[in-house]
C-alpha cells in the first residue's frame, strides 16, 4: 500500500502554547494513529507522538508550526490534529 | 550557634530538630560492561520499576493537584517510546545503560533549558527527577524519606516525587542546599504551607541539632541561643495569632473601631472562585469576571451557555450584590471566535466596552443574559474600560432595549469600572448615567502612570500606591454621587487599607482568601485617624512614601499586618 502525506500549516492560539495539559493532549491524540507525524517550527522538528521532543520544540501562542502526516491513516490524523488544535485553548478552562 | 544564610523559599517559620535524609549506599556501585541485551534489559526494568514506584505514590499519598500534575509528567516521559528509543538505540551503539539514560536525557535538558517560557525550564526540574530515579533504580538505590517523628527536613535536593511520598504532618520545614524560589518544590511547600530555604550549607548541620528556619529571610540558625529562640517563637505566634483572629470575622460585619462599617465582597473568576467566596462568607460579589466563559469558544457564547454560570452566583449570595463585568478583552488577548487586525498597542486600543460596543453580538448576548439568569433580582451589570460618557449611554439604551424584548419589567444597575483617568476625572459628570462606581485600581495604576507593569524596563514605576495613583481614587470617592468601591488589588493590601478608608471608601472587593485578613485590618482602624493619614498621604511625593507613612501609623498603634 501507498503511504500518504498530508501537511497543513497553522498558528498556535491557545494561551498555553503545546506545553503542559495542551501538550498532553496533543501528544495523546497523535498516538492514536499509524501515521508518523512530525512537527515543524523554525527548521526544528519533533515527533509528535513524544512528549519530550514536543515539548522540547518550545511551541508557544502565536508560533507559526506545520504539521506534516505520513502514513495509512494520514489523512485522518490530519484533520483531526487540525481540528484538535483550533480547539485547544478549550483544554485551558 | 551557628547562623546560615540559605534563600527564602516558601514563608513560614519552623523551629525542630534536624532529620537529614541521606542516600542509602547504592548496591551496586558499578554496572559492570555486559552485552547490549542484558543492558536494554536493565533499563527496562529500571522504567518498569520507576513507573510502579510513580503509580504507587499517586495511589497512596493524598496529593495536590501541582503533585499530581507533575508526577502525571513524570509518567508520561518515561511512556514516551520515541524518547526511550533513542535511548536504547545509544545502548546498541556501545553505550553503558548509565551513558545512554544521562546522554538522552541531557539533550532534552538542555532543549529546555533554552525555552522562553518559565514552565518549559521547570520541565527541566522533572526530567532529572526521572533521570535519578531510573538510575537509582538500575543501581539499586534506595532512599528513605520516612521520619520516625516530626522535625525539620535537610537534603541536599528535594525532588517534586521525594516531596509527594514525604508525610507532611511530620514535616515542620524543609531546607535543602539546591532549588530555586520557582522549583516545583517550592510550590508545592507553599501549597501545604510548610516553610523552606534552600541553597543552605548543610554540612554545617547534624542530625539532631536544634534548627529556627525563617523562611521570609532565608536564615537558617543551628542550635540557636533562647533568646534567638524566644524571638522566633514570638514571630511564629504572631503569625498563628493573625491567621487564627482572621478567622473569627467569618460572617462577622467589618466595623472600624469608631463603628464605621465597611462591607467585603469577593472577586469571583471562575467556579474555584465563587465556591472559595462562598466558604469565608463573602458579603457579595464585587467583581465577576466572565471572561473564561469565552475563552475557548469558536462562537460568540450564547445567553443560554454564559446563563449557568451567572445563575449559580445569583444564587449563591441572595440578598447580597453581584456585580457582573461585562467581557473585558483586547488586542493582546482574544477569544478564538474574534478576530480584527493588530493593533500596535492593544492597551489603549479597542478593549472592553469599546470592543463589545463594536461587537454588539458579545454585549446583547450578555445582557441578555444577566436579565434572563437575574434569580435572586441580586445581579448588577458593570462597564470596563468606560472612558466617554456616550459609552455608558448605549449601553444603556442596549440594556433598556434587551430588557423590553425579553420582557423583563426590573433592569439591573448598571455601573462602570473606573480604570481610566478619563472616567476618573470625569465621575461627577458619569453620575448621571452610572448606579455604581467600582474602582479598578491595577490598570487605573497602570494609565495614570503611563508605566506596563509587565514591561521590565519601565515596571519601576508602576506601584498602586503612588500619590498620583491615590489622588485619582480620592477624587472619585469625594466627586461621586453614586456609592463606590473598589476592585483592584490596592483593595487588599495592609498598607492601603487605611487610605482608603480615610478617603471614605464603603466597599472593598478583594480575592476569596483575603476577605477575612481585611476585615480583620479595617476592624483595628480608627476612621478619624485613617482620614488624617489620607490626607497626608496625598501630599507625600512617591509611592515610597505613602507606604512609610501607614507603617509607621500601624507600628505606632501596635497594629501587626
Amino acid at each position: 500500500m501507498q503511504s500518504k502525506t498530508y501537511k497543513f500549516k497553522t498558528t498556535l492560539k491557545n494561551a498555553l502554547g503545546l506545553h503542559a495539559r495542551p501538550a498532553s493532549i496533543f501528544v495523546e491524540s497523535a498516538k492514536k494513529f499509524k501515521s508518523n507525524i512530525t512537527i515543524k517550527k523554525d527548521g526544528k522538528q519533533a515527533n509528535a507522538k513524544s512528549i519530550i521532543e514536543v515539548l522540547s520544540l518550545g511551541v508557544e501562542k502565536g508560533d507559526e508550526i506545520e504539521i506534516i502526516c505520513e502514513g495509512d491513516d494520514a489523512k485522518q490524523a490530519s484533520e483531526y490534529i487540525k481540528d484538535l488544535i483550533e480547539n485547544l485553548s478549550k483544554l485551558e478552562e | 550557634m551557628k547562623k546560615l544564610k540559605g534563600l527564602p523559599i516558601s514563608p513560614g517559620y519552623a523551629s525542630g530538630f534536624a532529620f537529614i535524609l541521606k542516600s542509602e549506599q547504592p548496591v551496586n556501585k558499578k554496572i559492570l560492561k555486559t552485552s547490549a541485551e542484558d543492558q536494554l534489559a536493565l533499563l527496562e526494568k529500571a522504567i518498569s520499576m520507576s513507573k510502579t514506584q510513580i503509580d504507587e505514590v499517586m495511589q497512596n499519598a493524598s496529593l495536590s493537584k501541582t503533585e499530581l500534575d507533575i508526577l502525571n509528567f513524570q509518567k508520561e516521559a518515561l511512556e514516551d517510546e520515541s524518547f526511550i528509543d533513542g535511548i536504547k538505540q545509544k545502548i546498541v551503539k556501545g553505550f553503558s545503560v548509565e551513558e545512554a539514560i544521562k546522554s538522552s536525557f541531557e539533550e532534552a535538558i538542555e532543549q529546555l533549558k533554552k525555552a522562553k517560557s518559565e514552565y518549559l525550564r521547570e520541565r527541566v526540574e522533572d526530567l532529572r527527577d526521572i533521570m535519578n530515579r531510573l538510575l537509582d533504580n538500575i543501581f539499586g538505590k534506595r532512599e528513605s524519606l520516612s521520619l520516625n517523628e516530626k522535625g525539620i527536613i535537610i537534603k541536599d535536593l528535594l525532588t517534586p516525587s521525594d516531596f509527594a511520598v514525604l508525610d507532611k504532618e511530620k514535616v515542620l520545614g524543609i531546607v535543602t542546599r539546591e532549588g530555586g524560589s520557582t522549583s516545583h518544590v517550592a510550590i508545592m511547600a507553599k501549597e501545604r504551607g510548610i516553610p523552606m530555604v534552600s541553597g543552605v550549607d548543610i554540612k554545617k548541620i547534624n542530625s539532631g541539632d536544634f534548627l529556627v528556619v525563617d523562611g521570609y529571610t532565608g536564615a537558617v540558625v543551628v542550635n540557636p541561643s533562647q533568646q534567638i529562640i524566644d524571638e522566633y517563637k514570638s514571630k511564629a505566634e504572631i503569625e498563628r495569632v493573625l491567621s487564627v483572629e482572621a478567622k473569627k470575622f467569618l460572617g462577622v460585619k467589618a466595623m472600624t473601631v469608631d463603628g464605621y462599617y465597611i462591607k467585603v465582597e469577593a472577586n469571583v473568576g471562575n467556579e474555584e472562585d465563587l465556591k472559595a467566596s462562598a466558604g469565608v462568607k463573602a458579603e457579595g460579589i464585587g467583581l465577576l469576571r466572565t471572561e473564561f466563559l469565552y475563552f475557548g469558544k469558536q462562537h460568540v457564547p450564547t445567553s443560554d451557555e454564559l446563563s449557568v454560570f451567572l445563575k449559580r452566583a445569583s444564587e449563591t449570595f441572595p440578598g447580597e450584590e453581584v456585580i457582573v463585568r461585562t467581557l473585558d478583552v483586547g488586542g493582546d488577548k482574544l477569544p478564538p471566535f474574534m478576530k480584527f487586525e493588530k493593533e500596535t498597542n492593544p492597551f489603549l486600543g479597542l478593549r472592553g466596552i469599546r470592543l463589545t460596543l463594536r461587537f454588539k453580538k458579545i454585549l446583547k448576548e450578555q445582557l441578555n443574559s444577566i436579565l434572563t439568569s437575574n434569580v435572586n433580582g441580586n445581579l448588577k451589570i458593570m462597564l470596563p474600560m468606560v472612558s466617554d460618557y456616550d459609552e455608558v449611554v448605549k449601553a444603556r439604551r442596549l440594556l433598556k432595549q434587551i430588557a423590553k424584548e425579553t420582557n423583563q419589567s426590573k433592569v439591573p444597575e448598571l455601573g462602570i469600572m473606573v480604570e481610566t483617568p478619563a472616567a476618573a476625572i470625569m465621575v461627577d459628570v458619569l453620575s448621571e448615567v452610572s448606579d455604581f462606581f467600582s474602582i479598578g485600581t491595577n490598570d487605573l495604576t497602570q494609565y495614570v502612570l503611563a508605566a506596563d507593569r509587565e514591561n521590565k524596563n519601565v515596571a519601576y514605576l508602576y506601584d498602586d500606591m503612588h500619590p498620583a495613583v491615590l489622588r485619582n481614587i480620592n477624587e472619585v470617592i469625594k466627586a461621586s454621587k453614586k456609592p463606590v468601591g473598589i476592585c483592584g488589588e490596592l483593595a487588599s493590601k495592609p498598607l492601603a487599607i487605611p487610605l482608603l478608608v480615610g478617603m471614605g471608601i464603603t466597599r472593598l472587593s478583594v480575592n476569596p482568601p483575603s476577605v477575612l485578613p481585611v476585615k480583620m485590618l479595617i476592624s483595628k482602624i480608627k476612621k478619624e485617624e485613617a482620614e488624617d493619614l489620607a490626607s497626608r498621604a496625598l501630599h507625600m511625593k512617591s509611592a515610597e512614601q505613602t507606604k512609610k507613612l501607614v507603617a509607621d501609623y500601624y507600628k505606632k498603634k501596635g497594629i501587626k499586618f
